[in-house]
């Protein structure tokens, strides 16, 4: 039996964005759609930068990239820029994108390495064009050929969330999503086998459904207020529980690119919108108090704040089970993690994505909610090793906070890739997850982990053709990116832009 | 000039393996870094076990190793293979290609053979999904031709391996070593010396002392350096009898396998030559088993599996020291492509080797349990779905995998991809349908595309591919033409 009817509990990105993905896959097959939401009730808006994936997600919704900027007031993103991480002084770039071109099939950081040992140094982000042109808040479109410098690079956005969420519902309320204001009072179950039946709201009206997406955020209301799902808690791992946030003016051109700084007990973002700054702090309370964060947030700004300071707090992990009974969970309701990768909106997406690939029908196959689980466990686990790397390759000794990872115990699966890099710049792959090799090299790198060898291989060719080869990378991609115009005017010209 | 310490590489053994390490490592290292060949005067009979298919990946490993189609084409009997082709199959007497192909196309975002399965009740004769496929309505005709460069050629899909002869494809690696000037020792080994677990030099038969840093074991374990109770995850012993002979009929592009996992015969088409290649399993009870103790006395045997730690120290085991496939699918070759590049990756740099061995050992058993998920896939679904006791973890872990993904498939046509899998979706797509493990449901998404529309998009694809397999030549005409035709590009080069 077909699912005839789907039911979204809450109306912030995760539920719109679940909105439009399922309403463009299932409005023309009989598939009715309504989404509660409360005005009474504030959404987080979580990360506004996000990842490349978020283009795959908007182009098969054929959502225009013009329009999309407009109406979301969104800047392009490059990657994000870490200052302090390695240690107070330092700054890096992890790109979307890689460094150079592998050399006879071996990595090209290693003939970097090469030449690093043999005294002849240069920033690994010299290599790379989407650093250099960020550096230089210079963007455009990759051109064509994928091969050539200046092309084989991606890029996402940074936007207002709240805006994003507006457009999607928009575009939901076009396919036939029906957005209903209410409260939900009371969630109803199937005696039989706990699958939820129905919410009743407020004004006494009942929302019956065959599947419910429970976009509600941290509490959860259906996944863990109803049905109990539990919380794995990855708060040792990564102790930061509280946020606090601000939007300020923006001083200068709007920049391609999100900045996060390490601060004594957490970190601070920075992200560029076309008419304003977001900023926040992330930090670990055990180690400032709320007021603290706040004014050292407040004190950094780099324009007049525009929005009072908002307080979050929030506990890093996950949700035992994404997918329960006739539940899914996406967005901050299926867990949590700091933005400081801009892993946010890529989890709701690839929760969507898969939930349309595994849609079940009325009999809910264990094997299709298995399978789920499965495929949201492994993307949430490698976003935490990752996200973990940048806390623990560090040589920072100055605070609590940074001593607390120094002693860390790391999950194995982190530590021998760590230890594998240390060694010999070995970087460890694998095929599901969302950061691959280059990611791991920029932050390792950036953050002062040099190994002490590399790929012998890489010995094979003779020095001064590496250098004069790696040397030709640097220099053709300052060339390209002297060519790139301006970020602030590239976006006027694309015609994204608000201002004309 | 040199980052390591490692000046001394000792490979252990002249078969298929020992010749490709030895190849890949020349290529690789810089040219102050030792390499010694050993020769132990054994016989390769036990290659054979690395079958008679590659996979696709041979083209460019082979490239790697310095030795280019051409020369593959004219200096041995090696012909093209677009897969095999599996006859009367098990109990089920299952038949179908399985074929190296491009991935089917995407409709709609949705993948291929869930448009099969919505239309196979009202329209079963569209619903094979055979025809679908070029290089299965090419090997199908005994045709071939190399995958186009143009989008609208559905050759464009083709993707090819190759059918070839352990021996003489150690021969054309053996005449590069030759030619590259890798010192080669002949002699058996006599004594090994060790220091705190390491191997320092060997004793050969010669009188010859071979010191090195590091040693790699392509013999069937002479090094035995480690713990000899290799921990197998799918223990059976094979026999293996092998008939060539010359055949003039027209040859076929792609294998033939009859018979069942444990007892099967192959039918491979070289250049010049038929092979075929009996397979079958020995009983590992010694009781009066007649059957097996009279055919044990010809043929060679050996037991499959693969060990969990085949780098312990300065010792790597590669090839059939460390593991075994069976020869049913492009696995065994393909595996041993994924060590040697494997060991690539993780040439030693000094003594201490701990993180390269963890890290070799830990993707080698990787790829092995889903190769060996991959054969564990040719027995019927009840059987494995029924399987209970197993005889290690490793075993356990294979079938879990496999169970896995037989629920998927069977429930909704999921090809269910753990990290970084040797056989792709196509390959489980085909085997899954081949073995008529067909989906109860389909991708939901399939119903949005207009039944005519579907129908009609079918039929194109159908018929493009049947009107190419119609134009393009038998294989051994390909073969003849495209040798004479790189022999007078080759002439005009010289000339010039």
């Amino acid at each position: 039996m077909k699912i005839e009817k789907i039911c979204i509990v809450g109306g912030g990105t995760a539920g719109w964005m679940s909105a439009a993905g399922l309403s463009n896959k299932f409005s023309d097959l009989g598939i009715s759609i309504e989404l509660v939401e409360s005005d009474k009730i504030g959404t987080v808006g979580v990360g506004e930068a996000t990842l490349p994936h978020i283009r795959y997600f908007n182009n098969s919704l054929g959502i225009n990239e013009k329009d999309f900027m407009l109406a979301t007031r969104a800047t392009f993103k490059l990657g994000i820029e870490f200052c302090d991480w390695g240690k107070i002084g330092d700054q890096y770039v992890h790109p979307f994108g890689d460094y150079g071109i592998p050399i006879d099939n071996i990595e090209y950081h290693h003939f970097w390495l090469r030449l690093l040992q043999k005294g002849h140094k240069s920033r690994l982000c010299d290599h790379s064009f989407p650093v250099l042109a960020a550096e230089s808040g210079k963007f455009q479109h990759p051109q064509g050929d994928n091969n050539e410098i200046g092309s084989n690079f991606g890029y996402a956005y940074q936007f207002d969330s709240g805006l994003y969420a507006k457009f999607l519902r928009k575009y939901s309320e076009a396919r036939n999503v029906i957005r209903t204001e209410g409260r939900v009072t009371e969630v109803l179950q199937n005696h039989e086998n706990g699958n939820i039946t129905s919410i009743l709201l407020e004004d006494g009206s009942t929302i019956e459904a065959d599947i419910f997406i429970d976009c509600s955020g941290f509490r959860g209301l259906l996944i863990e207020q109803t049905l109990k799902t539990g919380y794995e808690d990855w708060s040792n791992w990564l102790p930061c529980n509280k946020a606090v946030a601000v939007q300020c003016e923006q001083e200068g051109p709007s920049l391609p690119y999100t900045r996060a700084t390490a601060r004594t007990a957490g970190w601070q973002w920075r992200i560029p919108l076309q008419h304003r700054t977001g900023n926040g702090y992330v930090y670990w309370d055990k180690y400032i108090s709320d007021d603290e964060a706040t004014h050292q947030l407040l004190s950094t700004l780099e324009g007049r704040a525009i929005t009072e300071p908002k307080q979050l707090f929030f506990k890093t992990g996950k949700r035992k089970k994404l997918w329960q009974k006739n539940v899914i969970a996406i967005g901050l309701s299926g867990g949590f993690m700091e933005p400081l990768e801009s892993t946010s909106i890529h989890l709701i997406q690839e929760g969507i994505t898969s939930l349309i690939e595994l849609f079940p029908d009325k009999s809910f196959p264990e094997s299709d909610i298995e399978e789920y689980n499965r495929r949201m466990n492994l993307n949430f686990d490698r976003v935490r090793d990752f996200l973990l790397l940048h806390y623990v390759a560090t040589q920072r000794d100055d605070s609590d906070m940074w001593n607390y990872f120094r002693n860390m115990t790391l999950p194995s699966s982190l530590k021998d890739k760590i230890t594998a890099w240390n060694n010999r710049g070995y970087l460890t792959k694998y095929e599901h997850g969302v950061f691959h090799p280059p990611s791991w090299l920029a932050v390792m790198a950036g953050q002062n982990l040099m190994p002490k060898s590399y790929d012998i291989r890489a010995n094979r060719i003779d020095y001064n053709i590496i250098k004069s080869k790696l040397d030709s990378i640097r220099n053709d991609n300052r060339i390209a990116v002297k060519n790139t115009p301006e970020h602030a005017s590239y976006l006027q010209e694309y015609g994204a832009s608000i201002v004309k | 000039m040199n980052n390591s310490n490692i000046k001394n590489i000792i490979i252990c053994g002249n078969g298929l393996a020992g010749v490709i390490t030895t190849a890949a490592l020349a290529k690789a290292l810089p040219k102050e870094t030792k390499l010694t060949l050993i020769d132990t005067l054994c016989t390769h009979e036990k290659d054979i076990f690395y079958g008679n298919v590659t996979s696709t990946s041979t083209y460019a490993f082979l490239l790697s190793l310095g030795i280019t189609e051409i020369e593959l084409l004219t200096q041995s009997n090696t012909s093209f293979s677009l897969g095999t082709h599996y006859l009367d199959w098990g109990e089920e007497k299952n038949s179908w290609y399985q074929c190296h192909h491009q991935p089917l196309p995407l409709i709609q975002g949705v993948m291929f053979h869930h448009y099969l399965n919505r239309i196979t009740a009202k329209f079963p004769e569209q619903s094979a999904i055979g025809p679908y496929i070029m290089s299965v309505c090419a090997a199908n005709k005994g045709v071939f031709a190399h995958p186009s460069k143009d989008p609208k050629n559905p050759l464009k899909n083709i993707e090819y391996g190759y059918h070839f002869h352990p021996a003489e494809l150690r021969k054309i690696i053996g005449r590069k070593l030759d030619n590259w000037d890798i010192n080669i020792e002949k002699g058996s080994i006599k004594s090994i010396e060790k220091s705190n677990g390491e191997i320092k030099s060997l004793t050969l038969s010669n009188g010859a002392n071979i010191s090195g840093d590091f040693f790699i074991d392509c013999t069937q374990g002479n090094l035995g350096i480690y713990d000899k109770r290799i921990n197998f995850g799918h223990n059976r012993t094979l026999k293996a009898v092998e008939n060539i002979s010359p055949h003039n009929e027209i040859i076929g592009s792609c294998r033939k396998v009859h018979g069942n996992i444990e007892k099967w015969k192959s039918q491979t088409f070289l250049q010049d030559k038929l092979q075929i290649l009996n397979i079958s399993e020995i009983s590992n009870k010694k009781d009066n088993d007649t059957e097996s103790r009279t055919h044990h006395s010809t043929g060679v045997t050996i037991t499959t599996g693969f060990s969990e730690n085949p780098w312990i120290n300065n010792c790597l085991r590669l090839g059939h020291s460390a593991a075994v496939l069976s020869p049913l699918t492009p696995a065994p070759i393909m595996l041993l492509q994924n060590d040697v590049k494997r060991m690539l990756e993780l040439i030693p740099i000094s003594h201490d080797m701990k993180i390269e061995a963890k890290e070799y050992n830990r993707r080698f058993t990787e790829d092995y349990i889903h190769a060996s998920t991959f054969e564990s896939a040719f027995q019927p679904a009840q059987t494995i779905i029924k399987k209970e006791s197993y005889e290690n973890k490793i075993e356990e872990l294979i079938y879990d995998k496999l169970k896995n993904k037989i629920m998927q498939f069977k429930s909704r046509g999921i090809v269910l991809q753990y990290d970084l899998e040797p056989f792709n979706n196509e390959d489980w797509i085909q085997i899954h349908l081949g073995m008529k493990r067909i989906p109860k449901r389909y991708d939901a998404l399939a119903d949005r595309l207009d039944e005519t529309q579907l129908i009609e998009t079918l039929k194109n694809i159908k018929k493009n591919n049947f009107i190419i397999s119609e134009k393009i030549p038998p294989l051994n005409k390909y073969i003849t033409g495209l040798i004479k035709y790189l022999r007078k590009q080759n002439d005009k080069v010289q000339s010039k």
